[in-house]
């Protein structure tokens, strides 16, 4: 067979017919086929444009941030993001030892502080360990990102973050920002852990302000610890509701909750309100050990 | 997201391909492997490991994992030829082997291959709810999703090389005896997967690859083994400039293994292979570019596709080893974290894809210069000394005891999709609720 009279398959290689339409060796069709060049160029071109687009996209994302006076039972068990300002985070041990970790959050520029504009962000487990592992960590008036998941009803309202969930730093708190702010001046009401023992129907019910107390213990498992009057130390109060992170015993503190009696236990107690700055104030002097 | 933070992990990811490429030589090695080895040393050297930022590290086994799939096709499909006696259950790119034609079938496996990649970098983000739906939707149907799977593969058993025999009882016991022994494979690979899921005996250091040995043994080195004894020869090679395809065999092959692929990576314990062998009936594909072009697509969409799924927002879904060992320092959280990963897939495959013509030219060169035995010879010592390595004596053992049960579809040329047990059926059963009860009446428990 000459160059002319014949023809080389492009499958196999092998010679044929110069008019032959398929290989006698290998079976294939010679006459319509398509390029590897063409074909791949193709689909290697299109590839890149899409990698191009991933990249922009992944540049110019910006997240979809819900307002926190809109997480509402409505969006319940929604996964969501929030920018917030924190207020307050603080540390307790679950019944078996584990850590959890609640960060108090404020919407990042609401002059309104009423509690439709701030919520709790709460870590248990894993992203607990992961959170205080951080050693940048975060603290009040840090602005910050969280991706968690939302769990609201008729009397509650929380993001939980779990796997797959996190909480950035996005700008760093100053300091006048991360400083806690003092009970107001005109505080009324104003009342020690005696008077308040002495008379309890008398502020039953009722916000009191304790200026000056002691703290006597700080629970590991609860948000309690108890108070007294300086020097008086056999008359006790639990204070509930305020996670005691940064309180230890034998630190001065004000106080602002709700005088109430814990029918449960049998016991008068102050409550404190979720989410209020100026519920404890530790005072800069330490008395004793 | 920053710019010079993404050129650093497309970098990163490229030189996972470069990895990728020198090990897909390698006949009957797996990139899981690859990557359990590569965390190995990770652990071994772990203040350098927790200094780097985990998406560079998450990018560069995805560049392995894109590499590895699109290129190692290549090794199998020029160093591992069968002989003579398998021609009943030949695979249609052996015979494209055999006739000269492996730089072909390694194309068209190509654009199965690229089909898949633009379906997962161009599609997926637009199907992350319809793919979280199906993911919910699935779950509580997995167990029998499995076992009809499971009972597909056993009623699609059926007598070959029978009727050479001279007389019935011949035949008859032919016919029987080459069934007999593909209904065995799975009952024993059956057996052996309950065993390694409830009982691993892999030291506990090891224990995130207990399956590894195992996986070795029944598919590697079985194969690669009757690829050292094996009498044939490879024919030269012919680089065809061109493909001879369709735009059906192209529309069919690539909907085949995109069904099969979807249904692999959302289907714990189902492999490519039997959901393959289940969509080319569902799409009623035919013919061998379909069924090659189909393979190339199921086979990317499975190993990147189900990786892509654990950094899907809203699926975040842990399947395949490379997710598993991902996760073990990686957690995905944003939208612009899966944006980067859509990316490096594209990025990477697009190289991939650029490499593979060059990277079939190589090995069809090797194969004229190189005794693909000796090739075979190195590939099982380098997978026995893998396997000590990571697994210890115990898991050496272990895929003796596979590799034996791997030989018996080798020896009585039976199809090895019933090896495939070791995997389906305990998932099967302990999605179903009864694998603790199944392994108590084996004594496993």
């Amino acid at each position: 067979m000459t160059e002319t009279d014949h023809s080389i398959c492009p499958s196999c290689g092998k010679p044929n017919p110069a008019d032959a339409k398929i290989c006698r060796f290998c079976t294939a069709g010679m006459k319509k086929r398509v390029s590897v060049v063409a074909f791949f160029g193709v689909g290697i071109f299109l590839l890149l444009i899409v990698a191009i687009a991933h990249f922009s996209a992944a540049i110019r994302y910006r997240p979809n941030y819900i307002a926190i006076h809109h997480l509402t039972a409505a969006r319940n068990f929604d996964r969501v993001r929030v920018l917030g300002r924190v207020e307050n985070v603080s540390v307790t041990r679950g019944p078996y030892g584990s850590k959890k970790v609640r960060i108090g959050l404020a919407a990042a520029n609401a002059s309104d502080r009423s509690p439709e504009h701030r919520i709790s962000v709460r870590l248990e487990g894993e992203p607990a360990l992961e959170f205080l592992a951080k050693e940048n960590a975060i603290a009040r008036g840090d602005l910050i990102e969280v991706a968690a998941s939302l769990y609201a009803g008729e009397n509650y309202r929380h993001l939980s973050v779990g796997g797959a969930q996190f909480i950035q730093l996005k700008e760093k708190g100053t300091e006048e920002a991360s400083r806690p702010e003092t009970p107001r001046a005109d505080d009324s009401n104003r009342v020690s852990v005696r008077e308040l023992l002495e008379q309890p129907g008398a502020y039953s019910n009722r916000v009191v302000f304790v200026p000056k107390a002691l703290v006597l213990n700080v629970s590991t498992s609860w948000p309690s610890f108890q108070i007294a009057d300086p020097g008086e130390t056999n008359r006790s109060l639990i204070v509930f509701g305020y996670e005691p992170n940064n309180l230890r015993p034998g630190l001065m503190v004000s106080i602002r909750g709700r005088f109430e009696f814990y029918a449960k236990k049998g016991y008068w107690e102050i409550t404190t309100r979720r989410g209020d700055r100026r519920a404890v104030w530790v005072h800069k002097e330490k008395t004793s050990e | 997201m920053d710019s010079a933070y993404i050129v650093a992990c497309c970098l990163i990811a490229l030189a996972g391909v470069g990895i990728a490429a020198v090990f897909s030589i390698i006949p009957g090695l797996h990139i899981y492997n690859v990557i359990a080895f590569t965390m190995l040393i990770a652990f071994a050297f772990i203040d350098i490991f927790k200094s780097l930022d985990p998406m560079f590290t998450t990018c560069f086994i995805m560049g392995m994992v894109v590499g590895f799939s699109v290129l190692f096709t290549v090794s199998s499909q020029f160093f591992q030829p069968c002989d003579e006696s398998f021609r009943s259950v030949m695979l249609p790119h052996e015979r494209f082997l055999f006739e000269g034609r492996g730089y072909e079938a390694i194309m068209l496996g190509g654009v199965g291959s690229m089909v898949a990649l633009l379906f997962i970098a161009g599609l997926f983000p637009f199907l992350t709810y319809p793919i979280g739906l199906l993911r919910e939707l699935l779950r509580p149907h997995i167990y029998w999703i499995l076992g009809l799977v499971i009972a597909f593969v056993l009623i699609s058993e059926w007598p070959k090389d029978h009727g050479v025999g001279q007389t019935v009882w011949q035949r008859m016991a032919d016919g029987w005896g080459q069934m007999g022994m593909g209904l065995f494979t799975f009952i024993a690979a059956s057996i052996l997967g309950i065993f390694i899921f409830c009982n691993t005996i892999i030291p506990v250091q090891s224990a995130f690859q207990s399956l590894m040995p195992v996986f070795i043994g029944l598919f590697a080195l079985s194969s690669q083994i009757m690829t050292v004894i094996t009498k044939a020869t490879i024919p030269p090679q012919h680089i065809a400039p061109s493909l001879e395809m369709a735009s059906h065999d192209v529309a069919r092959g690539s909907m085949t293994g995109l069904v099969a692929g979807m249904f692999s990576c959302l289907t714990p314990g189902l492999t490519p292979g039997p959901a393959l062998l289940m969509s080319a009936h569902a799409t009623a594909s035919s013919g061998e570019k379909q069924f090659i072009i189909g393979g190339g697509a199921a086979r990317v969409l499975y190993y990147i596709g189900a990786l892509v799924l654990f950094f899907m927002p809203d699926v975040y879904m842990r399947r395949g080893g490379a997710a598993i060992n991902i996760s073990l320092f990686f957690v995905p959280e944003t939208v612009e974290q899966y944006y980067l990963i859509s990316g490096v897939i594209a990025l990477t495959g697009a190289v991939s894809l650029l490499m593979l013509p060059v990277y079939a030219r190589l090995c069809a060169g090797i194969t004229r210069r190189v005794d693909f035995r000796w090739i075979s010879g190195g590939s099982v010592v380098l997978l026995t000394v893998m396997v000590a390595a990571i697994t210890g004596w115990r898991g050496v053992v272990l895929m003796l005891v596979a590799t034996a049960l791997g030989l018996v579809p080798n020896v009585w040329h039976t199809r090895r999709i019933p090896l495939l047990a070791v995997l389906m059926v305990p998932v099967s059963l302990n999605m179903a609720g009864v694998g603790d009860k199944v392994a108590a009446w084996l004594g496993f428990r």
